[in-house]
């Protein structure tokens, strides 16, 4: 592994706990807080998420992350199906990808945090 | 953006676009959700985000009572819905005519909007869309009537549980929306629109209805009443319209707000059967 691609699993990391903490806000749940929440675990298969719970999430990583993360482009060619099995490991790549190359890196993100 | 008062409510608001490197279009187009089991999602997993893609201003909002917006216990009717649109327009500095798109319920408040706030709307397109016309209000009691009786019944509540988390919590957001707010009665209440106001509608209507749909003959009426309606029916599909041929709706969309008129591109049905929507009246009208 590259010294790059330590850095970009070390990004994905460090988002993967937004989405955790995010995903635990969103929900509310206690049962589903207790759920380990991988790369692959399936927002409509493992965690039951509902489609509005989805949109709030989106929008509180958006507000997290800025407006570098847009799921405009990553949810224009995926059909309502899709979402079933869309993983929280997808979300995190897309996220990453968004901020990849922008001079907000993910460390001082974490910082805020 | 998440959160917005208007009309005296806060409503749950998302807004799409622009998209970097997307010349915009210059148009508005807010998306109207159904009743009850419905929320501002189901456009957000179907038309919004490639609309938003192409260049359009997207709003999407949850209704009052439904989704992330506010549950007041009153003011359900259809002058109420009409009045947060009004309002949210406002808050949102939208002052041209926007495009509205209506699904199921939503088409009502669209074509109610169309009507008592003309300079407000440049287009309506219809998704299995009500509207006030005679019957209206017993139509959307009668709705609303099979859900309770179907989230109330035993033989619905197990099939339900058995759906898992997410069905359960929907239905039982939908029965207290029904039973903790005055919606039941203040849509009982709806007073239809004259013939002569829908017949004096100047925009251009695009309906899209199921030919399976108990929704059509509705459709069908709109289409005789109003000069600019171009109905299209897609064979077989009943009241799940926007959730079974979102595809296609986008294409047509798309086709539509290009000013596109005339022939209407090809639907072509896809091979897996549909599937009714969770407590919608065809489901519930087909009791396990």
């Amino acid at each position: 592994m590259t010294l790059s691609d330590q850095q970009h699993r070390a990004s994905e990391d460090v988002i993967l706990d937004y989405v955790r903490r995010h995903l635990g806000a969103v929900i509310g749940d206690p049962e589903l807080l207790h759920t380990d929440i991988t790369m692959d675990t399936t927002f409509g298969g493992d965690l039951e998420l509902e489609s509005i719970e989805f949109v709030a999430l989106a929008e509180r990583l958006r507000t997290e992350f800025g407006e570098l993360v847009n799921f405009v482009a990553f949810l224009a060619n995926k059909h309502v199906d899709d979402m079933v099995s869309l993983t929280v490991g997808d979300v995190v790549r897309y996220v990453a990808s968004c901020l990849q190359g922008s001079s907000q890196s993910v460390p001082e993100l974490q910082a805020h945090g | 953006m998440a959160e917005l008062h208007a009309n005296g409510v806060r409503l749950h608001v998302q807004r799409l676009g622009p998209v970097p490197g997307v010349p915009p279009s210059g148009k508005t187009i807010v998306l109207l959700h159904g009743l009850i089991v419905d929320d501002l999602s189901s456009y957000y997993f179907t038309l919004a985000n490639p609309l938003a893609a192409a260049g359009h201003d997207v709003v999407l909002y949850d209704l009052r009572g439904h989704g992330h917006s506010e549950r007041p216990l009153t003011g359900y009717a259809l002058s109420d819905g009409i009045a947060d649109l009004d309002g949210l327009l406002t808050a949102l500095d939208i002052h041209r005519p926007v495009h509205l798109v209506g699904n199921s319920y939503g088409g009502a408040i669209a074509i109610g909007m169309a009507i008592t706030h003309p300079d407000r709307v440049a287009d309506v397109t219809m998704i299995e869309g009500h509207y006030a016309d005679q019957g209206f209000g017993e139509e959307m009691t009668e709705t609303l009537g099979l859900v309770t009786e179907g989230i109330n019944d035993e033989k619905w509540r197990t099939w339900l549980a058995e759906r898992g988390r997410k069905t359960m919590k929907l239905a039982r957001r939908g029965a207290s929306l029904i039973e903790n707010t005055s919606i039941e009665q203040d849509l009982r209440a709806t007073v239809p629109h004259p013939r002569a106001a829908l017949q004096a509608l100047e925009i251009p209507i695009l309906a899209i209805y199921g030919g399976a749909s108990e929704m059509l003959e509705r459709a069908r009426t709109l289409e005789r009443l109003v000069a600019g309606t171009l109905l299209i029916v897609l064979p077989d599909l009943d009241h799940r319209v926007l959730f079974n041929a979102a595809p296609y709706l986008c294409e047509v969309l798309l086709w539509w707000y290009a000013g596109s008129r005339g022939e209407a591109p090809l639907w072509v049905p896809p091979e897996v059967p549909f599937e009714p929507a969770p407590l919608s009246r065809a489901m519930l009208a087909s009791r396990p």
